[in-house]
This record gives structure tokens, sequence and C-alpha cells, in this order.
């Protein structure tokens, strides 16, 4: 082996992991080498300053007694979980257990869900009332003030998302006017009428349910109507062509008699 | 193993196999992290993480390589959350004979280069090795640990572990070197 090739193995020679082969070929030069000798010991001298000195650092004392603590403490923690676990014998039992009560929350979720759907129908009802009452105690309440109907239904095209009309025609009734309304988060027509010193409340709106539970079903003319009363409000709601309609009063008689003059 | 008596026995077992290496863990991390704080927290993770998996460390193996190879692991999760280890290039190209500088610097009696270097120096061009190059060297030359082990607590193949530390070490001298100058220019 060369000098050139010599310096290039010394780290590796030093390390002790040069091969057999080649850490004899490497020995053999470094004996008749003096350069080599010298690279070697500086190497080495080198080597234990760096180590000498690197070596001093030593761990804070607290760092292991925060390691014992700590480990103290997953120990405990582990007894107590080891404590309350479920014998692996029990385990599938468990599993079934913990699948079925999951299953069971799933159905009565459904069930739940299905039953809000159907009740919130029916809350359509106390909200016509409270429309009602709002309106006959407000008198600037009206978004549009005018007895011409034409004008009323223009004004509402685009506001709501269905083509509005008036399904009846009666020259007794004076519209006072209409205000935008809100029923299941959908844009719905509010009319107010007035019939003699009653005022009343005409809705047009969405309604995709004819579930109605706590209404009565009445027929007239062979058309269903559901009639309720709701916070002293009687109101009288029928569906047509996927729509909904209401009239609201607060004295039954009269609703009843403007129903029959106009339906 | 369930009793506190139990763990309590396995807790003496892991002190006597695992925490008498406690220095050599926290010296790396210091080096590697080059934060006090940081080092201990890093022992302290490295310790807890390898205490909660000692059912699974072989008893015959090397303990303190199975340490430090979960040192290694959660000291590149941390880094991974930081910045990315930077990786110069103008390391690459390094003159690969150094340690003939030193000689020069030390059979010249005025320089007397061992007697200028100091443990500032040291800990100092330790620190500034690039990220890989430090563990193999700190592993090798502080830790005396062969090619073999170096190899199996990086992860590196033998051939890279051979280049990373032959690299490494040879950055080290030129920067102790150049320290050592710097020093005495001021001095003088
Ligand atoms: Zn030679």
């Amino acid at each position: 082996m060369d000098h050139l090739e010599a310096t290039k193995h010394i780290y590796t020679f030093l390390d002790d992991e040069l091969s057999q082969k080649k850490g004899l070929a490497l020995k053999k030069h470094i004996d008749s080498c003096s350069d080599c000798q010298q690279r070697i010991a500086t190497e080495n001298k080198l080597r234990s300053v760096l180590k000498e000195n690197l070596l001093k650092q030593k761990t804070p004392f607290y760092v292991k007694e925060e390691i014992k603590n700590e480990m103290e403490k997953i120990d405990r923690e582990s007894v107590i979980r080891e404590k309350y676990r479920i014998p692996s014998q029990l385990r599938p039992i468990f599993v079934s257990m913990l699948g079925g009560l999951i299953f069971l929350g799933v159905i009565s979720g459904i069930f739940f869900y299905k039953w809000q759907e159907a009740t919130r129908e029916s809350t359509i009802f106390p909200r016509l009332a409270a429309k009602h009452i709002v309106f006959a105690s407000q008198e600037n309440l009206v978004d549009i003030s005018s007895s011409d109907m034409e004008e009323l239904v223009t004004w509402f095209k685009g506001k709501v998302d269905f083509p509005f009309s008036v399904p009846f025609y009666s020259e007794e009734l004076d519209l006072l006017g209409g205000r935008l309304s809100e029923l299941h988060q959908k844009g719905a027509v509010h009319l107010f009428y007035q019939w003699g010193d009653c005022q009343f409340s005409f809705f047009t709106f969405e309604c995709a349910t004819k579930n109605f539970p706590g209404a009565h079903r009445k027929e007239y003319n062979g058309k269903e109507y559901y009639i309720a009363k709701y916070n002293d409000q009687f109101i009288i709601l029928w569906m047509s062509n996927g729509l909904g309609y209401a009239l609201v009063c607060d004295d039954e008689e009269e609703l009843f008699e403007i129903a029959s003059q106009i339906l | 193993m369930s009793g506190l008596k139990d763990k309590k026995k396995q807790r003496k077992e892991f002190e006597e196999i695992a925490l008498v290496h406690i220095d050599s863990l926290y010296r790396t991390a210091l080096y590697m992290t080059k934060d006090e704080q940081e080092a201990e927290d890093l022992t302290q993770e490295t310790y807890l993480k390898a205490y909660r998996f000692f059912a699974n460390f072989e008893p015959r193996t090397n303990c303190k390589a199975w340490l430090f190879k979960i040192l290694q692991n959660n000291h590149l999760n941390r880094c991974r959350n930081k910045s990315k280890v930077s990786f110069l290039e103008e390391f690459n190209e390094i003159n690969p004979y150094c340690f003939q500088l030193i000689q020069e610097e030390e059979s010249n009696p005025e320089k007397n280069f061992f007697k200028n270097l100091s443990s500032k120096h040291i800990r100092r061009a330790i620190e500034d090795l690039p990220e890989e190059w430090r563990l193999t060297v700190i592993l090798a030359d502080i830790e005396d640990y062969s090619y073999k082990e170096i190899a199996e607590v990086t992860k590196f193949p033998i051939g890279t572990v051979m280049s990373k530390l032959h690299r490494g070490r040879n950055l080290l001298r030129k920067k102790l070197l150049k320290y050592v100058k710097e020093e005495k220019l001021i001095k003088e």
C-alpha cells in the first residue's frame, strides 16, 4: 500500500473496522512511514481530547428523578387500568353488547328524527297563530300596503319560490296589504284582510306533508280541511297542488262565515 | 405483571438495564438539539417511551442502541414539526485529509493547536456539524459505536455511515482549526 492510499484508510484503521487484509497491508506501510505514524499520533490525541471533553457533559440530577417519578405514574395508571379491564373471555360478549347498543342508538335516532319531523309539521299551527297575533296588534307590519290584488301578486313574484295567486275572491273582504313571511325556513305569503270589524290573515306557503297531528280533519265540498286552535286563534288549513293555505282569525264564528263565503 | 409489587420490580430492572445510560442519551440529545431544555425533554420522552415498550425489548440485545434508536426517532419527529434540517452543499467538498493541517499546526511550536483547543471550541464545532454527520460522529467518537451499531441506530446502510462519519470528522477537524486560529487572532 502506498502513502496516498494509506492516508485514506487511517480513520477506518483507527476505528478497527478495516478488513484483515487491508489492515495488515496498512500496518506494514505505517511501520515504515514516519508521516503516517505522526498522523496517527495526532489523530489519536485529538480523539482522546474530544472524547474527554464531550464526556464531561452530565445529565442534570433532576432529569433522572423526573423520569423515575413518571415511570411510577405510568405503573400506577396501568395497574388501575388492568384492574378494570374486561377479561378476554368476556370481550366478545362485551363487543356484541356494544354493537347492539350502537344499533339501538341508530334505530331510535331514526325514529326520533321521524317523530320530530312529524311533530314539526304540526308546529305550523302555533306559528300561523303567532304571526296573526303580531299582525293584529301592529298596524305598520305590512311590507306592501295595497288593496289591489294584482299589485300584490306582482310584488310577491320572485320573493317566494312558488307562483303565487289567491284561490278565492270576494267583494266583501277588504284587502289591507301583504308581508313576506317565513314558514319552514321558506318564503311564505301573508295577506291581511278586514271583514266587518274582524281582521284575519291569509297564508300561502310551501307544504310537503299532510300530517297535521293536533288538528281536526273535516271534509267540505269534497275537499279536506284541517281545523285547529292555538293561542285563542282559530286556523283553517287546506292543501292544493303542493301548496298550503291557511285562514287565521280570533273569532271562530266569523272564521267559519268567511270560510263558507270563499271556499 | 399486574400488582404494584411486580411493577416496582420491573422499574428496578429498567433502571439497571436502561437508566444507567442516561448520560449518553442526554449528551447526544444535547449535541443534537443544541438546547439544554430540549435535551432534557427529549431524554425524558425517550425513557418514558422505552419504559412503556419495555416488554418489547429483548433482554439479550443492546439496550443502549435500542434507546438511541428511540431517541433518534423522537428527535426526527420533533424536527419534522420545526424547520427541515439544512444540508449545505459546501460541506460535500472538503479536503478529506485535514488532520494533516492539524498536524502542521501542532508541529509548529508557536502555534500549538492542542494547547489552544478548549471545550468551548469542541462543543461549538460539534454543534455546527450538519445533523446527520453529527450523530454518526457522536456515536462513533464518544460512544465508541461500531459502524454496524451506528447503521442500526441511524437506519443508514454501513457504506453511508462510513461516508457520513468520514465527512463529519473532517469537517469537525476543519472547524476546530478555524476556531482555534480565530481565537488566536483575536488574542494577538
Ligand atoms: Zn504513509
